[in-house]
């Protein structure tokens, strides 16, 4: 039995990998005739601006193949090849913008990203597991009142929300800053003028974040809660008049809460995705950010670079979150 | 078979209006049952009206431009269109509305059918069909899903410098169509193995038609609360691209009236600057308010049990009536 498992498991673990493999072959690839697409190719604006610095134009070529990590005047298979084996090596190429490797961009540009999302989506997980627990558990006016105002929460695009806080909260109250990560007279450190520096520019984007992703949250929590209250258990529970608070806690949240873990878990790699209008409205230099300021610029390298990284934490997100998935429930080898 | 052809061809054609007619109104009444549904239903019907009759109202371009009507509040001075203020270009808030849902319908429309079109057509074939075309198709759905679609549709749009609706339409329902393909793909698999499909098959029927009278049914409610939602996702996307300045500014884009007030004027900053801002805002809540509780609502309208309960309803209240 335990040999069986053991096989199962090695099983379902190369199979994982596997995928993630291909969907990482198949995103580079994806932006690799994205670069192509692009009207003026980046390997022809470097190597103009390459051999307007002097540069001869046998060694600008080479060090334009180099610089955009790719090279449209060999067989289009090779450049594909070229442009793989670059990327896997962390060469995203050289932004025209930022005058700088693209990969260094993005590593000064994630953290700030990974730090939004991180503490947005937890706090929203928490709320709204506890606010659709309790939507869930009180029928009629509280419940339509929340499902109402949820409505109207998820109908504002992102954008729009942030430009209602600025209004609200930089224009009209003044009492919060309504673009940039932190002010430009401190300067960046582990100190804690910057940490409360920067914590005060957060708190708007965080708000934003917050108030657009949780009312999923609450939905979900919510029509999962209904569904376990069917449950026959629930209603024994009921039968035994045990008390309403321990029916809803131990009864239907713990049940509800383990598959609103695993969409927590899948929820992390996604929300890069989401981050471009919040980060842009608010002038964080976030990845998002970065993306919109690369294609606003034509600087199709950035571009493409910043797109590349979101997908890579989609899939690496999504992979993490199908691991601990398999180790917290088992049923899933099995397959 | 037999049976139905002994009934005369213009008999039949009649009988199959009746019949949607009915359920049309059986439709509109559920839809109408509770608050959501209402509002929903209202809203979006008066929004797609107006979106049509669009050219019934002058078109808002360059010759409405008027520097010293920039961003005027709210008034009936110049003429009744200016009851709304105007933009940063001095046209009419009112017509750049009515325009604009015109132009993110268009939108959201073309996207929808495509995403419709192409979602439902793989998803029913991978779950129909089954075997290795199953196992192929929702490796690709799975794929196609770990791509941020808003970052890849802004990158395209880039590309194509663009605020053409047909081309930003086209691009985001190609884009967009692996989540709904993945759904009705479900849908198709759960159906397949009910009692009423299995007895088709036995029955002789071809696949087409066990797709058309028993599968169907069981994934419309996806494909409509998808459409409503493409539409919804085409208003936000390319106001979104208008307001960040990503696509060719267009006075009929409200987007990129927000966008324009917020980076470039900063007129938000100002007290009368802040008032079409607050107008596009208060407007694309309700509209979107409208078709999310649209789509919420449609959910009830394909339910089978309710669809029999509000028949018995209304038979008995003919009867009352007779």
């Amino acid at each position: 039995m335990a040999r069986r498992d053991v096989i199962n498991t090695s099983i379902w673990a190369a199979k994982s990998i596997a995928i993630v493999f291909a969907e990482l072959v198949f995103a580079i690839s994806i932006s690799f005739f994205l670069i192509h697409a692009m009207p003026g190719n980046p390997y022809q604006i470097i190597l103009v601006g390459l051999l307007q610095r002097g540069i001869p134009y046998e060694q600008a070529k080479i060090m334009a193949a180099a610089l955009a990590c790719y090279n449209p005047n060999v067989n289009p298979i090779v450049s594909w090849a070229g442009y793989m084996w670059s990327v896997f090596h962390g060469n995203l190429g050289y932004s025209l913008i930022y005058r700088a490797p693209v990969s260094k961009i993005i590593a000064t540009a994630a953290p700030w990203t990974i730090l939004l999302v991180a503490v947005s989506l937890t706090l929203a997980f928490a709320t709204g597991y506890i606010l659709g627990l309790y939507a869930a558990s009180k029928t009629g006016v509280v419940d339509a009142l929340i499902n109402g105002s949820l409505s109207f929460f998820q109908s504002i695009p992102a954008y729009v929300l942030a430009l209602i806080l600025i209004i609200i909260f930089g224009v009209l109250l003044k009492i919060a800053p309504i673009a940039g990560a932190y002010s430009s007279n401190v300067t960046p450190g582990f100190t804690a003028k910057f940490i409360l520096d920067v914590m005060r520019h957060l708190a708007l984007p965080l708000l934003t974040y917050f108030l657009v992703i949780f009312p999923g949250w609450v939905f979900g929590t919510r029509s999962l809660a209904i569904s376990i209250t069917r449950e026959d258990y629930v209603l024994v529970a009921k039968a035994r008049s045990l008390p309403e608070k321990r029916i809803t806690l131990t009864y239907i949240g713990k049940n509800a809460l383990l598959p609103q873990l695993t969409a927590l878990l899948y929820s992390y790699g996604l929300m890069f995705g989401s981050s471009i209008f919040i980060e842009s409205t608010f002038a964080i230099p976030g990845l998002g950010y970065v993306l919109a300021i690369g294609s606003g610029s034509r600087d199709y390298l950035l571009t493409i670079g910043s797109f590349l990284v979101i997908i890579i934490a989609v899939i690496l997100g999504n992979f993490i979150a199908d691991v601990t998935y398999g180790l917290i429930d088992p049923r899933v080898r099995a397959v | 078979m037999r049976v139905e052809s002994a009934i005369p061809l213009g008999r039949r054609v009649v009988n199959r209006v009746v019949d949607f007619l009915h359920q049309l109104y059986v439709s509109i009444v559920i839809f109408t049952s509770t608050g959501q549904g209402k509002v929903g239903f209202g809203l979006t019907v008066f929004v797609v009206a107006l979106a049509i009759a669009a050219p019934l109202f002058p078109y808002p371009g360059p010759k409405w431009s008027n520097v010293a009507l920039q961003f005027i509040p709210p008034s009936t001075k110049p003429s009744l269109w200016y009851i709304l203020g105007t933009d940063y270009l001095g046209i009419p808030l009112l017509l750049d509305i009515i325009w604009g849902l015109r132009y993110f319908l268009e939108i959201g429309a073309i996207a929808g059918i495509l995403q419709v079109a192409i979602g439902t057509f793989l998803g029913l074939l991978a779950g129909y069909l089954g075997g290795f075309t199953d196992k192929a198709l929702n490796f690709t759905f799975n794929l196609l899903l770990t791509i941020p679609t808003f970052a890849l549709w802004l990158i395209l749009a880039v590309i194509f410098r663009s605020g053409n609706p047909v081309i930003l339409g086209f691009i985001l329902g190609i884009l967009s169509w692996a989540g709904l393909a993945r759904s009705i793909r479900a849908a198709a698999l759960s159906a397949k193995n009910r009692d009423y499909v299995e007895a088709s098959r036995l029955l002789g029927l071809n696949s087409l038609s066990i797709i058309a009278n028993d599968i169907m049914p069981a994934i419309t409610p996806y494909i409509v609360m998808n459409f409503m939602l493409s539409i919804v996702g085409g208003f936000y996307g390319a106001m979104g691209l208008a307001f960040l300045g990503l696509i060719p500014y267009s006075n009929i884009n409200w987007g990129a009236i927000m966008g324009n007030a917020f980076y470039q004027e900063a007129a938000i900053f100002s007290p009368t600057g802040t008032i079409p801002v607050v107008i596009l805002i208060v407007v694309q809540t309700i509209i979107l308010m409208g078709f999310v509780y649209f789509a919420n609502a449609s959910v009830y309208v394909f339910d089978p049990k309710r669809r029999r309960e509000v028949e018995i309803k209304l038979a008995s209240k003919r009867r009352a009536s007779r």
